[in-house]
């Protein structure tokens, strides 16, 4: 059986924190790529690969915050950039949106690495709300832009991490928000490289990431000791990342990775399989899989990637496709006609572009509201 | 002919009408002209380009003058654009009268003293509208004259915009060269074309959903309680589709108009609509359903928006008559179930009332703006003036 390729990249400043956290604690995590402006950054990450773009515009200083600039920086080398996705089947892309780099040279690299035939998984961080409406915005224009190109967008609105957190200084707070999307990614890639005693191969996730709807919902939960499923079915159910369970009854497909040590019982699944059945919609699909750590004792986590539809014209979804040779020629074709819809250059705002914001209540009304609510758009 | 014609100029976000009224027997306006064009130059109901939108506003005049066989020289003007917003004032003076009884000349004087209201310096005073009287500590008198009190109250609601955008209006229309008698609020004409006096009674709203703006106008106990407008319309709409399935504006448009819903109907699962060829495009197909998930959000948030406004106003409460939709997407499908679910009150499309003469006028919703300012024009811009326009606008021509 041929080995699939993983590869996860960290892009701009956020994105390069997350992987460099991967790195640092999940020994045994397939390649690591780390892609920023900012030398600064890329000097002190743990990823295997580093890549400094748009050194010539920016003179390794990173974009302060320019989308444009961060976009040129990517086009500049986007030779670069291209190589560093030959022969990878999946690639789960790491952004947090609201910077130069981030939403100006992400939709650029995640269009060079589907055009390399892999399929692209993209985890977008949104900022908090205290960074500013600007950011704010800056991000609304990213996931405008990206859920355009990736094969699946998983938006995670640092808001709803507050939980997570609790209550702890400036820096804590952001590297605890990075150790919970850490964590999820984390159990992304090792149900496909690693699985347990229910896997959930490549091919599963494909139908699912290509059936499922443009913009993601990310929900996490985690209990340690006794009482560990309770508490991480605590978190999934009632916390706000799944908008206290809102986003399960209302979603299409679900897809659900539970991750835990040796120790890990058929009774613990179990109970986690039957609380999340029983609040989705009665047709919506649900996949699961297991993750296997021996490193891991005494605690259980769950992942949980809601999709807000589901079409199933695309693929017959229901069995497993079978491992052919002809996969990655199906993903060239998919690259292909993806460039007919490009033709314009999404831009945030249309034809508001030029004039005056309609703010109301701190909200850019311009900006199309499915956008700013998040609302999954099938095409 | 007893009254002349007054002629009603909207200059809209998507076009620009000029309608000939001629007064009746009984208070019965007669359209006996109209005029029509595409506008260009005006985006959210504000002027953004002068010299294109004057153009437009020269044919649609001509248009007019041709059709109602008249020559026109001055024109009452609606106007619109997100900065219109309302408030209240109360003003209070001490009753001067003997025995403490409240006459003509202690009226007047609250009235002015409720008027003055302090505005930022770039605003002015579009409308002021009386609503109750309040005498000593008794609330909601309509008729004080005669009666007891040591202090006289009266709330007034005042609306207000901003003067340099009010000012461009104006401009453009005497760039034309045309006369200006008189301006109003477009959300307030839109409501004297299309309610009733029971539903005025009762308690209702007006929304206008306009191609750039969303005016709003709420009765409640016979008065006005609150007004404004939104920067969002229409427009906003077609940019909405555009963006999400990446197709030009022209054909978004043409998908709002021949295949909108404004609630997401079961019925549309898994149905496609295709999206011709273009130049420059080379045509796809598209959800249905995904196109009124578009439309859904975008109009459900303009509803709740102004719903918020009323509702922190404590004025929802007080309206028993339902919600009158007017403007061109009123015609759009499932926008009356919508905002009965919003709003929680029966819904209807407003038609313009106590009018005759053009059918293609008279009977669609699109035109109750211009209508209304018909009615507007003589109910008050000949005689006596009960709104007290007057002193503001010549601030705002002789400016």
């Amino acid at each position: 059986m041929h080995e699939r390729k993983v590869s996860i990249v960290g892009l701009g400043g956020g994105g390069c924190k997350v992987v460099d956290w991967i790195a640092r604690t999940c020994p045994g995590a397939p390649s690591i790529a780390a892609i920023s402006t900012d030398m600064e950054v890329l000097a002190s990450s743990h990823a295997t690969a580093k890549l400094q773009i748009g050194t010539v515009r920016t003179a390794g200083l990173g974009t302060g915050g320019d989308v444009n600039l961060g976009r040129l920086a990517a086009e500049d080398d986007i030779e670069m950039v291209r190589s560093l996705f030959e022969g990878i089947d999946l690639v789960i892309f790491v952004v947090a949106l609201g910077g130069g780099t981030g939403s100006g040279a992400a939709p650029v690299v995640l269009k060079a690495a589907r055009e390399a035939g892999a399929l692209t998984l993209c985890f977008a961080v949104l900022p908090f709300n205290f960074e500013g409406q600007q950011k704010k915005e800056c991000a609304e224009q990213g996931v405008l832009a990206l859920r355009e190109i990736a094969d699946a967008l998983i938006v995670v609105p640092n808001e709803r991490l507050f939980e997570f957190i609790g209550v702890s200084n400036v820096a804590d707070s952001f590297e605890k928000a990075d150790e919970v999307i850490s964590d999820g990614i984390a159990s992304i890639w090792k149900l496909v490289m690693r699985p347990g005693f229910i896997s959930l191969d490549f091919a599963h996730l494909q139908a699912i990431v290509r059936n499922g709807g443009g913009v993601c919902t990310f929900g996490y939960g985690v209990g340690v000791g006794p009482g560990r499923v309770e508490a991480a079915l605590k978190s999934i159910l009632e916390g706000s990342l799944l908008e206290k369970g809102e986003v399960l009854a209302n979603a299409r497909s679900l897809l659900v990775s539970i991750a835990g040590g040796s120790d890990l019982t058929l009774k613990e699944i179990d109970d986690v399989m039957k609380a999340i059945s029983a609040r989705k919609q009665k047709d919506a699909k649900l996949f699961m899989g297991t993750v296997v750590d021996n490193d891991v004792h005494d605690r259980i986590t769950i992942t949980v990637i809601a999709s807000e539809q589901w079409s199933s014209d695309p693929a017959p979804v229901k069995a497993p496709e079978p491992e052919t040779a002809d996969k990655t020629k199906k993903i060239k074709s998919r690259a292909k006609d993806l460039q007919t819809k490009l033709k314009l250059e999404p831009t945030g705002k249309g034809r508001f572009k030029d004039v005056e914001p309609t703010v109301l209540d701190g909200e850019d009304f311009d900006i199309p509201t499915f956008v700013r609510r998040g609302i999954a758009i099938e095409r | 002919m007893a009254v002349p014609p007054i002629v009603a100029l909207e200059i809209g976000t998507s076009k620009i009408v000029a309608l000939v009224g001629e007064m009746r027997e009984g208070g019965h306006v007669m359209i006996t002209g109209m005029g029509k064009h595409p506008s260009t130059g005006v985006r959210k109901g504000e002027i953004t380009d002068l010299e294109n939108a004057g153009v437009c506003v020269r044919t649609a005049l001509e248009e007019a003058e041709e059709t109602g066989k008249v020559s026109i020289r001055q024109v009452h003007l609606a106007i619109s654009g997100g900065h219109i917003q309302s408030l209240v004032n109360r003003g209070t003076v001490p009753v001067q009268g003997n025995d403490g009884e409240i006459t003509q000349e202690d009226i007047d004087q609250v009235m002015e003293v409720a008027r003055a209201v302090n505005l930022p310096p770039d605003r002015d005073v579009l409308h002021t509208i009386c609503q109750h009287f309040c005498i000593d500590d008794q609330e909601m008198v309509i008729q004080p004259e005669g009666m007891e009190g040591v202090k006289l109250s009266l709330d007034m609601l005042v609306l207000h915009g901003v003067r340099n955008r009010l000012r461009n209006a104006v401009r453009v229309v005497r760039s034309v060269p045309m006369e200006v008698q008189d301006v109003a609020f477009s959300g307030l004409c839109s409501a004297l074309a299309v309610l009733t006096p029971e539903q005025k009674a009762g308690g209702v709203i007006v929304i206008d959903l306009g191609g750039g703006t969303t005016d709003y106008v709420a009765y409640a106990d016979n008065v006005v309680a609150a007004a404004g407008a939104l920067g969002v319309g229409g427009d906003h709409i077609t940019n909405d589709i555009a963006l999400a399935f990446n197709i030009p504006l022209s054909h978004a448009e043409n998908l709002k108009r021949d295949s909108g819903n404004a609630v997401i109907d079961s019925s549309s699962t898994g149905q496609k609509i295709s999206v011709p060829a273009d130049v420059g495009f080379p045509g796809r197909s598209i959800s249905l359903r995904s196109l009124h998930t578009v439309m859904s959000s975008r109009v459900d948030e303009v509803l709740r928006t102004i719903k918020k406004h009323l509702v922190s106003q404590d004025i929802l409460n007080h309206v028993g008559a339902g919600v009158v939709l007017t403007g061109g997407c009123a015609h759009m499908r499932g926008i009356v179930s919508l905002t009965e679910r919003i709003f929680g009150l029966p819904c209807m499309i407003g038609r313009p009332r106590g009018v005759s003469g053009l059918m293609s006028v008279t009977e669609t919703p699109e035109f109750a703006t211009c209508i209304g300012m018909v009615q507007y024009g003589f109910k008050y811009s000949r005689g006596t003036r009960s709104t007290g326009i007057g002193a503001l606008f010549k601030k705002l021509i002789g400016g």
